[in-house]
């Protein structure tokens, strides 16, 4: 009996040990982890709140910005939920599905898959995509199996042990002390929407975003990389292809689909339809249809304006309404794919109207460190075009003009200055139909 | 440190070479034959188990360094040289389980062990997997014997795995929390030591001492303390060293199983002390010029063993300075031997961390140059990550004196309430968990005593 009694206390003790480390392990989580201004913290909270999800939206940042639920909701007449978090990979979207469909029937999976994250691999996939969604998973095999699954060995310690990221705040009461004291009001404990400087969380998954690009200046100083032959990487083929098993086995009808795209990025890439072709070899005798709504026609679905974008590849609050009223119309049975879609994007920038995109600089130093400067105007026009430099140094406030329009595109900048050169583009030699201006710093 | 799963195969032969030598052994002190011819007989014994066991570590662990010197001395002379068609992995851990397999020799061939019969028992004891790849190097008067009574052993004891785990995680906390954070700034100042300055390089210096001292003590440990867990308790390898009054006192202290072993097996054959002082001296370089060999093949290990060789020397012909009977004073003689021998055995270090003897003496020569001091985040660690290094110091600094002074931590917290230990193993869980330099974004370095 009394040998009884021992081993009793020593279990007792031991699961009074454990316990009281899952406790620290919450409370530093508590104290150490800023998610004030998280949407997954509220987006998963609603997920778990959601009794039966009739379509489900899966995928990166593309997904969450894009597609407004509480439209499809009222289109449709049905519950939709966005689960789409920022760098969402298919490993992501998988184990996101299997928790999604543990408690309630999903009908139907709409996965956003966007061609970046596609072509990824393991050494690309980011902890914080993954830290992001299991941090606010309840504890089960799948969450664990979801770390072990996303980073291996090297994600556990910081996917389970979640103070541990920001062990270093330890040593700073102040900011602990503001985090509680945010943590304890009572928007935080009731998971009320938060709003950042430009977008909010509008419910359900979905993200609005107030931002614009100016007309016209579309552009980048680096050059955009181009499809390669493995746009879909091995790693991620595993992950969909288990998507699409999981979906077959639980009855779910699946869709793939690509969000839009400014053409400036799309045309830039050079070769997108390779993309396209991929995904459809990919999925070929799968059963699985693919929609990219890059190759909408302007007819069915207009943003080609830049006042519907982020940035290059973001759709915006009036970019996703728009967008999804067209997503909804299309799934919705009320247009045929013919009169949507063009059959390769080669065909829609020779088909749709001629314009400038946007425009590339790019700025290689030589040998002796002056700058030489190319730019790559982005456009499907077949006449020429016209560039004019003005620049100005750091410590400047005027531009001044530095090379006049014509149709050389190249220049070079002195060595050891650094500041900024403003690139305008036009169709004439005079420059009085000017189509893109766009600003680059360079040092 | 590579793995091939091939190299097992010499630790088997080497297991099966010194069993069948110590079977040989057994056998020839029990037969009829004549003495000289049974010593001499018996001595081939030995000599042979030696040899084998030698030219494989030779051979896997030397023979680029014989090479390569052989080659520099071709060079100067404008012969040709030579190059191997072959290359060599050192496998891990095989100074470790070839000296412990040469023990058992050596101790068969003294008679002061029984010989092993059963070849599984005696495989057990040279492959024991938690002193395997960096010891401590056990001997089979202790740990050959245990194996013998492992069957009388029971399974699950309360005590003896509470302790072996305790052990364990403190030797985690050693390796991942001070170890692996301090070979951080170690492996940046080392690297780049013409960038930095004197104070810079100074503290980097200290450090590796810790460093060091933490990773194989770490080690240590962990492997004493999952021995423990199995009822098998393996030698003290460390005895707080840095709080040696002299050299000769921090190699009582510092990796006691190798000291002992060459202390047994090559100091005392030699002649040990007993042969006139020039003689003593002569075996004690002998023996840390083995030493330094023993560590790796390079010459800032020979260098740094003779170094260490001479100081004990010059320790033994200085003698003791006279106790002192007033405390106080006492007190601080001891610290400024304690001072002294530490800073010896720090600038020795620096030899055994370079990679070459030229870094080593540009590390000395860069500590003279004048360079403004730069902050201590440039050494590669952040502003907290010093604060939990200086603290988890200031703790096994003040476990050391603990020691020193025979308080048995670990046994004074089990006399404690639940509570309270439950409140202890709760902290030192979580400073390992929080603080120990692991997981994503950090590399995981291996025990440094694994490469030898």
């Amino acid at each position: 009996m009394e040998r009884f009694r021992l081993y009793v206390k020593r279990i007792g003790a031991f699961i009074l040990f454990i316990l009281a480390m899952v406790c620290v392990n919450e409370a530093l989580h508590y104290i150490l982890t800023d998610d004030i201004n998280s949407y997954t913290r509220i987006s998963m909270h609603e997920l778990y709140e959601q009794k039966q999800i009739d379509a489900l939206f899966l995928g990166s940042s593309h997904s969450y910005r894009s597609i407004d639920t509480a439209l499809t909701d009222e289109i449709w007449g049905i519950n939709t939920f966005n689960a789409g978090t920022s760098s969402q990979n298919p490993v992501d979207s998988y184990y996101l599905l299997k928790e999604a469909a543990k408690k309630r029937h999903i009908s139907k999976v709409y996965m956003e898959v966007y061609y970046l994250i596609q072509g990824q691999n393991t050494e690309y996939h980011s902890p914080t995509a993954t830290y992001i969604v299991s941090d606010y998973m309840k504890f089960s095999p799948n969450r664990l199996l979801y770390i072990w699954d996303s980073g291996g060995k090297d994600y556990l310690a910081h996917g389970l042990i979640l103070g541990r990221r920001n062990w270093q705040k330890l040593f700073s009461p102040s900011e602990i002390l503001d985090l509680v004291h945010k943590k304890s009001t009572a928007s935080y404990r009731n998971f009320e929407y938060v709003r950042a400087e430009n977008e909010e969380y509008a419910g359900k998954g979905f993200v609005r975003n107030y931002e614009e690009v100016k007309p016209g200046t579309f552009s980048s100083n680096r050059s955009i990389t181009s499809i390669s032959e493995e746009a879909i990487s091995e790693y991620n083929q595993k992950y969909l292809n288990k998507i699409i098993d999981f979906c077959k086995k639980e009855d779910i009808e699946l869709v793939f689909y690509s969000s839009p795209i400014s053409d400036f990025q799309l045309q830039a890439i050079g070769n997108y339809d390779s993309y396209i072709s991929q995904m459809n070899e990919f999925l070929e005798g799968k059963n699985v249809p693919y929609y990219d709504f890059g190759l909408s026609r302007s007819s069915f679905l207009d943003l080609d304006d830049s006042c519907f974008m982020v940035d290059g590849h973001h759709l915006n609050g009036k970019g996703a309404t728009i967008f999804t009223q067209a997503f909804a119309s299309l799934f919705g049975g009320n247009e045929e794919t013919d009169t949507v879609f063009w059959d390769s994007y080669d065909q829609k920038m020779a088909e749709e109207e001629k314009t400038v995109f946007g425009v590339i600089c790019l700025m290689p130093k030589n040998e002796a460190g002056e700058i030489e400067a190319s730019i790559i105007p982005v456009h499907n026009m077949t006449g020429p075009l016209y560039f004019k430099v003005t620049k100005r140094n750091e410590n400047e406030e005027e531009y001044v003009e530095y090379c006049p329009f014509s149709e050389e595109t190249t220049f070079v900048l002195p060595a050891g200055e650094s500041g900024y050169v403003h690139i305008y583009v036009a169709t004439d030699i005079n420059g009085e139909n000017i189509t893109n201006d766009a600003t680059f710093y360079y040092k | 440190m590579c793995w091939n799963a091939s190299y097992a195969l010499l630790l088997l032969f080497s297991t099966a070479v010194t069993w069948l030598g110590g079977l040989a052994l057994w056998k020839l002190s029990v037969i009829d034959l004549n003495e000289s011819k049974k010593t001499s007989l018996r001595k081939l014994c030995v000599a042979v188990s030696f040899i084998l066991n030698l030219s494989i570590l030779f051979f896997y662990k030397y023979f680029y360094f014989v090479t390569d010197n052989i080659n520099f001395v071709l060079k100067a002379f404008n012969l040709k040289t030579y190059e191997p068609a072959f290359d060599i992995i050192l496998p891990v851990g095989i100074s470790f389980y070839i000296f412990q397999a040469l023990s058992y020799t050596m101790d068969i061939y003294r008679q002061q062990v029984e010989v092993e019969k059963n070849f599984a028992k005696y495989a057990l004891f040279v492959s024991f997997f938690p002193q395997l790849v960096a010891g401590p190097i056990e001997r089979s008067k202790n740990l050959l014997v245990q194996i013998e009574g492992m069957d009388k052993l029971k399974l699950l004891n309360y005590e003896r795995v509470r302790d072996g785990v305790l052990l364990m995680t403190w030797g985690l906390f050693q390796k991942i929390v001070i170890a692996d954070r301090i070979a951080i700034v170690v492996n940046q100042v080392y690297d780049n030591y013409h960038s930095y300055g004197c104070v810079e390089l100074v503290t980097a210096a200290l450090l590796f001492s810790f460093q060091i001292y933490c990773d194989f003590g770490g080690y240590s440990n962990i492997a004493k303390g999952a021995a423990q867990v199995m009822g098998i308790q393996l030698m003290d390898n460390f005895r707080q060293p840095y709080l040696a009054e002299n050299i000769k006192d921090f190699w009582r202290r510092w990796h006691i199983s190798l000291t002992t072993w060459f202390t047994d097996y090559l100091y005392i054959p030699l002649g040990g002390n007993r042969k006139g002082k020039l003689k003593q001296n002569r075996n004690i370089l002998i023996v840390f010029l083995c030493s330094g060999l023993w560590h790796g093949a390079a010459w800032t290990y020979v260098i740094w063993g003779a170094l260490h060789g001479c100081a004990q020397i010059l320790g033994n012909i200085l003698g003791n300075i006279k106790k002192e009977r007033n405390a106080a004073l006492g007190i601080l003689v001891r610290i400024f031997k304690t001072g002294i021998t530490f800073g010896i055995v720090t600038v020795l270090w620096v030899f055994f961390r370079a990679e070459t003897i030229g870094q080593a003496f540009g590390y000395f020569a860069q500590m003279l140059r004048y360079k403004r001091l730069q902050t201590f985040e440039a050494m590669g660690l952040g502003y907290a990550d010093w604060i939990v290094l200086i603290a988890a110091l200031f703790i096994l600094f003040m476990i050391d004196i603990m020691h020193e002074r025979g308080i048995r931590l670990r046994r004074e917290l089990y006399k404690r309430n639940v509570f309270f230990r439950g409140f202890i193993y709760l902290c030192i869980v979580w400073s390992i968990l929080l603080f120990g330099i692991y997981g994503y974004q950090y590399d995981a370095s291996q025990f440094i005593y694994f490469q030898f």
